[in-house]
């Protein structure tokens, strides 16, 4: 029997945990500044293959596993929505709001939701601290502030800061954590966002309805075809094993 | 399988916007009502492969496998926006144009906030709530009076043939997180850790609104807002139960196979 077997295996579970990552998109429709995730896939060499070159006709035949191996974020824009509330807040173009991280461990979000705590910080609904544009806390001491496109934040006349946004030049360093948040490395060094503030709008999720029942239908017809290719797998097999070696055929 | 389980948190959330849509709705004409906004955050994600840190330049992608496990309410925001002003001519009504609420004091003795101004005069000349609570500042109506209220919160009384006189002063409350408040029905709402400590400021006062009399402010809710929101929200919860019949029929196919 042919390792083919094992390749439509590979299959399967690729179409399994591809629908994982896909209902996460989807169930994540209506949550402010989520960004969906795309599952990529490679082609695996078994490793009795090694050796063969790939583009060969025996390299391709034996690059037969398909592996989950990654994921790439989709990170464009999400749709504008209008709340009037001034502690909403969303990034037009690209970059990140950075919160917490009084002990080094910023994260980053597009959910700008914030509220002011009641000693006068700008805060997340959590209660992590959002960070101003030279990496200190945002103390606007009132929700009475309007805030610019550069997100420089003013109460009356005073100036109280600035809303970060941050970029990273890497952005496969950067790992959801929930919350509607990406954790980075300790040590990472942050690259001012090109993103504008818009204030009182939020950010609504990026996750396309036609694009997710497409890859749904997708996905689902592609573990079929995985399923065909085990049943055709299943009958050469079984007609190895009736006709090989029968003296009278 | 986690896609079932993950697409059940979607739909549960969807769920909790109706309800968060249809209570906002029946407060259509609720005076002084708040309506809430329903913020969902994304679930933990387990990481089924963790990454080298390596990546090809430029490709963008991550090599990191994470499998996010849904959603969940993160917040039921409450939005204080003032709601339109509406004439009713009882001279006790009052309503707040800007920032600020009413302090009150319930019979055992805790301070209560609200922003319905639907005031009555009760047996003894206290301006009181629809539910009795009386209003914390002490204003006392002669029998018989008409009352005014000035901008700045001064309430006179006016018996027929004299010259008003000053009966009491109404003074707001605002605080520094309002969406902190607790609410507790009927209008009213207790001050919470979240929301900070109520500040004490008259009406007119910079960051306070001014009082009207004569008036009530009528529910900040948007009909038509409330009403994309639901079709929205129908909709999402739709979608997401597609999920779980692609992954249901992909069990099924899993099944046939032997």
């Amino acid at each position: 029997m042919g390792h083919e077997i094992y390749s439509g295996m590979s299959g399967g579970i690729r179409a399994l945990q591809s629908l994982d990552t896909l209902s996460n998109n989807l169930a994540n429709v209506n949550t402010n500044g989520f960004k969906a995730d795309r599952p990529t896939f490679s082609l695996h060499a078994p490793a009795h293959a090694k050796g063969v070159p790939a583009d060969s006709a025996e390299g391709r035949l034996a690059a037969a596993f398909s592996v989950l191996d990654g994921e790439a974020t989709d990170y464009s824009q999400g749709t504008l929505k209008e709340t009037g509330g001034s502690t909403d807040f969303a990034v037009k173009g690209e970059g990140f709001f950075r919160v917490g991280g009084e002990d080094g461990q910023a994260m980053l979000t597009r959910d700008g939701a914030f509220q002011v705590s009641p000693d006068g910080f700008l805060v997340t609904r959590d209660g992590l601290k959002v960070q101003n544009s030279t990496g200190g806390n945002l103390q606007v001491g009132t929700a009475n502030f309007t805030v610019d496109e550069s997100g420089q934040v003013r109460a009356g006349e005073e100036v109280k800061g600035t809303i970060a946004i941050v970029d990273v030049a890497d952005r496969s360093i950067m790992a959801k954590v929930g919350s509607n948040r990406w954790a980075v490395e300790p040590k990472t060094e942050f690259l001012k966002g090109t993103g504008q503030m818009a204030q009182g709008y939020l950010e609504a999720s990026n996750v396309q309805p036609v694009r997710a029942l497409t890859e749904l239908i997708a996905v689902s017809r592609y573990y079929e075809a995985f399923q065909k290719g085990l049943e055709a797998s299943g009958a050469l097999d079984q007609q190895l094993n009736t006709k090989v070696g029968r003296a009278d055929q | 399988m986690r896609a079932l389980y993950t697409a059940a948190t979607g739909m549960t959330a969807q769920q909790l916007r109706i309800d968060n849509i249809a209570n906002n709705l029946a407060n259509v004409n609720t005076t002084a009502f708040k309506k809430s906004r329903a913020d969902f955050e994304d679930l933990y994600y387990q990481k089924i492969r963790t990454g080298s840190g390596q990546t090809a330049a430029g490709t963008g992608r991550n090599d990191v496998v994470e499998v996010g496990h849904g959603t969940r309410t993160a917040a039921l925001r409450r939005e204080f926006r003032p709601g339109a002003v509406v004439q009713d001519d009882v001279p006790s009504h009052m309503a707040i144009r800007g920032e600020g609420f009413f302090s009150l004091q319930t019979a055992n003795g805790e301070e209560l906030f609200t922003r319905n101004g639907a005031f009555s005069i009760d047996g003894e000349g206290n301006l009181v709530t629809t539910q009795g609570h009386t209003l914390s500042e002490a204003v006392t109506i002669p029998e018989g009076a008409t009352i005014s209220v000035s901008p700045d919160g001064v309430v006179f009384a006016q018996l027929q043939g004299e010259d008003p006189t000053e009966v009491g002063n109404v003074q707001l409350r605002r605080f520094i997180n309002p969406s902190g408040l607790e609410a507790l029905g009927s209008g009213l709402y207790r001050a919470t850790e979240l929301s900070g400590q109520p500040q004490l400021g008259q009406p007119g006062a910079e960051g306070f609104g001014e009082l009207m009399s004569g008036v009530l402010e009528s529910s900040n809710v948007d009909v038509a807002e409330e009403l994309i929101s639901m079709i929205m929200a129908q909709r999402s919860y739709e979608l997401t139960s597609k999920a779980i019949s692609t992954a249901d029929e992909m069990l099924q196919a899993t099944n046939r196979l032997k």
